[in-house]
């Protein structure tokens, strides 16, 4: 017997073995997600489920999703829609735990709104923070090592944006400034293309009167209402005691 | 220590006899055990309990079985029922059900209650068993098992009166049965310890 058909032979054990193995298997951008729409409907969500019970339970030679694969396609089911700082629609995961901020320098917001543990839920960020508030970004440093870790994905204020790199990372959804939407209004349309809700919020273009909306939409999408609502009453006392002055 | 004070003498006065001291710490320890190993199992579990119409049916008779549900908004959940019953439909929409031999599988998304209905033999009996899974905590645990035995005609006919609806039976869980029988051992050791002595 030669190397060729001893290789195609071990190649077809192995394949054999697998099979017999019955391996559940991984499918699609969203898992679950039958009809590619970048949605899992309750019939997706429910066929994923039956299957996993079939397969893990009762031994059943079926095709299903891995345990980690069917709580995304879970998780992608569940969404609430809210109504961005630029006045459009968004759904988002109720449970969102994966966040690219479109700049980094709402580091500040996010962390105020996620509290010890914010930086778990970011899985990507502009570059802006490091560029333009170098020493903002060294405090963080320092008790949050990890955010040197954080993938930079370019900058809108440099036309560096990019908007494959955040899709690789697959977010739940990307924050991004209102005074930036024009220039990011080709990369909102890819990611939405791609199933990646992109919401605008503000506190630069009309702080005054934006401030507190944006950070009860961000606590709305994050699940952080209670949280946004205390910081939204400080922001307003505080901005009270500055006008009375 | 007010309050030990009073639990000593409220067993004095209650009970005739006298009781030591280290006693009435055992008892209070075991009930602080108790008490923080219960609130712990309940906080935030997936609960799923299953009532039959009858746990008597009678023979070649069709019964309701419910599943109540509660602690998520999404599960998978494997009945299994006995050999010789055949199940016969639900009123949970037909795309989160299915079905495979003695085992009826259901998605819940969102529902609280699932209903199914099952025929019974000529004879004979067994056990509903289930098992539930939550993918979003990634969570099993089983459906208390449910003991049915099959009717006669004649003999249902004879006690139609004593025919009774079963009770609810408590889930059980993978994570808590552990944590009750340590709880349940320490409080009949410490209880045994203490009137080693009487």
């Amino acid at each position: 017997m030669n190397t060729t058909v001893k290789r195609r032979l071990f190649v077809g054990i192995l394949l054999c073995f697998l099979i017999s193995l019955r391996i559940c298997v991984a499918s699609a951008a969203i898992p679950g997600d039958l009809n590619n729409d970048n949605m899992i409907s309750r019939a997706e969500l429910s066929d994923a489920i039956i299957s996993y019970m079939k397969f893990t339970y009762a031994g059943e030679s079926v095709k299903c999703l891995e345990k980690d694969m069917l709580r995304e396609t879970a998780r992608k089911h569940f969404t609430i829609t809210v109504t961005d700082l630029a006045g459009r629609e968004v759904t988002v995961p109720t449970r969102v735990e994966r966040v690219v901020l479109g700049q980094s320098l709402y580091i500040q917001e996010f962390a105020a709104l996620e509290g010890e543990n914010f930086t778990e839920k970011i899985v990507g960020w502009g570059s802006e923070l490091e560029t333009y508030d170098m020493d903002t970004y060294n405090e963080y440093l320092k008790k949050y090592p990890e955010i040197e870790n954080i993938p930079t994905v370019g900058s809108l204020n440099k036309n560096t944006f990019d908007t494959e790199a955040i899709i690789s990372l697959n977010p739940d959804l990307v924050i991004m400034p209102l005074m930036m939407k024009d220039i990011a209004q080709k990369s909102t349309e890819n990611l939405e293309n791609a199933g990646i809700p992109v919401l605008f919020v503000d506190f630069w273009k009309d702080p005054l009167e934006n401030t507190q909306k944006s950070i009860l939409v961000m606590g709305q999408v994050l699940g952080r209402e209670k949280r946004a609502e205390d910081i939204s009453r400080f922001y307003g006392e505080q901005m009270d005691k500055v006008i009375q002055s | 220590m007010i309050f030990s004070k009073k639990l000593k003498n409220y067993y004095k006065i209650i009970g005739g006899i006298k009781i030591k001291w280290k006693f009435g710490k055992i008892v209070l320890f075991s009930l602080a055990v108790t008490i923080l190993i219960s609130s712990t199992a309940i906080a935030g579990e997936v609960k799923i309990i299953r009532t039959l119409s009858t746990t008597e049916p009678v023979a070649n008779s069709e019964f309701a079985v419910t599943l109540n549900v509660s602690g998520t908004d999404v599960a998978g959940i494997v009945e299994s029922i006995p050999e010789g019953f055949s199940y016969i439909g639900t009123s949970h929409p037909e795309t989160q059900t299915s079905q495979s031999k003695q085992k009826i599988f259901f998605s819940v998304i969102g529902e609280t209650e699932i209903t199914y209905r099952v025929k019974a033999p000529l004879s004979g009996g067994g056990a509903f068993t289930g098992t539930w899974y939550d993918p979003l905590d990634k969570t099993e645990g089983v459906i208390a098992n449910t003991d049915v035995i099959v009717k006669s005609n004649y003999s249902s006919k004879s006690n139609y009166s004593s025919k009774s609806e079963a009770q609810p039976q408590e889930p059980e869980s993978k994570n808590t049965p552990f944590l009750s029988t340590v709880a349940m051992i320490a409080i009949i050791g410490l209880s045994a310890y203490c009137l080693r002595d009487y």
